[in-house]
């Protein structure tokens, strides 16, 4: 595996910006009502990570250290604005479903996170690669958080009834306790699959 | 360390003003796709809720205002923000209009309502709305909706008891008050369209 693979495996597996890193939890709790709602909120905002780690990282010499965190909120609020005119103006139906949370990304702090930790340290390339990794591995947690609760909210996934008629969905997962529920069942579950991992390979040497 | 300053400010300037003219460019040149995207948005919009009608004009802002000012006056809360007349073959056909009640569980609901020029609704449509998820937001869906459509009456009632009736709507349940406020915006619709009918 190179270093970039590497670094799009980090980012959905390793480090899971939902699961591991626990970043941009705003937009987690809040957007997934719905698996495709959790799916547009990730994929724009995957989009958006992987160009301000682009410019991010281009501009690392650049940037003076003490002035980095405007600097940053100033391109990433533009980028942003500029996906917006771009879907409102060319893809309205895009824009019908995820306008609402476009706004949103501007302040998730996984963007202003990775800008920070990974893109203002590292090459161009890479940083982008970083910001595939990540902004998939957040559509992957909002995705299946969605998904979730589509299911036990509204007997639906992706807007398609799939639960049997003599099951009485739970509206309160679709509300916002259900986010908390849905996602503290989902981390427990990834941490004892981890740690079941580490105690093998542990027994194994 | 004073040339250090200059040098950070200059450069935070410099990202400012390079964003700043990226955006104004963008802007100019998407700036026309949406305000199309706009007007067709709105059309179908119009369409959903009027479907025998072939087009739409806007009607004059003055007429929007003393249609306002008249249903205010009868004690109707929410606010008639558009209106345009449904044109068709035969010219006139009824009118659709935009409304929005302040009244919702959620914040501000606007609707799209067409009203047939005899007074009969051709359909509702939610054009914003923010209500809780899966109790209140039933209201975009047809079960709700579609209550009001074809029915000509001079005001509907939300019924928690399923009482028969045309003036009577079924209360989405465990959301009467998102219930009520849409149908209030619908009689408000109604209200300003009669007014519209005497002048």
């Amino acid at each position: 595996m190179n270093r970039y693979t590497k670094q799009i495996v980090n980012g959905i597996v390793t480090e899971n910006p939902t699961f591991v890193l626990m970043l941009g939890m705003c937009p987690t709790l809040a957007t997934t009502t719905s698996a495709i709602n959790g799916m547009g909120m990730g994929l724009t905002t995957t989009a958006v990570l992987v160009f301000s780690n682009l410019i991010i990282s281009a501009l690392r010499n650049v940037i003076p250290d003490k002035v980095r965190v405007p600097s940053y909120i100033v391109i990433v609020a533009s980028l942003v604005t500029v996906v917006q005119f771009l879907l409102e103006g060319f893809v309205p139906s895009l824009n019908e479903s995820l306008g609402l949370y476009i706004p949103l990304i501007v302040v998730n702090c996984i963007i202003l996170g990775r800008a920070e930790a990974f893109a203002s340290k590292n090459p161009v390339l890479l940083s982008a690669c970083d910001g595939i990794g990540m902004g998939l591995g957040f559509t992957v947690g909002l995705t299946l958080l969605g998904a979730f609760r589509e299911i036990l909210g509204a007997g639906q996934i992706f807007g398609k009834t799939v639960t049997p008629k003599s099951f009485e969905p739970a509206t309160i997962f679709i509300l916002a306790p259900g986010a908390f529920f849905v996602l503290a069942g989902l981390v427990a579950i990834q941490n004892k699959v981890r740690l079941s991992k580490k105690n093998k390979e542990a027994q194994k040497a | 360390m004073k040339n250090s300053i200059i040098h950070d400010t200059a450069i935070l300037f410099l990202i400012t003003l390079i964003s700043g003219l990226a955006l104004g460019a963008v802007y100019s040149v998407t700036k026309e796709p949406i305000a199309r995207q706009k007007v067709l948005a709105e059309n179908r919009a119009y369409l959903a809720v009027f479907p025998e009608a072939t087009g739409f004009t806007a009607m004059d802002e003055t007429i929007v205002e003393a249609g306002n000012e008249a249903i205010a006056a009868q004690g109707h809360v929410p606010v008639v923000e558009a209106v345009s007349e449904a044109v068709g073959g035969s010219g006139s056909l009824g009118y659709v209009m935009k409304v929005t009640t302040p009244e919702g569980y959620g914040g501000d609901i606007t609707i799209s309502l067409g009203v047939r020029s005899d007074g009969t609704v051709t359909g509702v449509e939610m054009l914003t709305i923010s209500e809780t998820a899966g109790l209140g937001m039933k209201a975009k869906d047809g079960a709700f909706n579609d209550q009001y459509d074809g029915k000509q009456v001079e005001e509907f009632q939300v019924t928690k008891t399923g009482e028969d009736g045309d003036s009577m709507i079924d209360a989405i349940s465990g959301a009467t008050i998102t219930s009520r406020a849409v149908t209030g915006a619908v009689n408000a619709g109604l209200a300003f369209y009669r007014q519209m009918a005497v002048q």
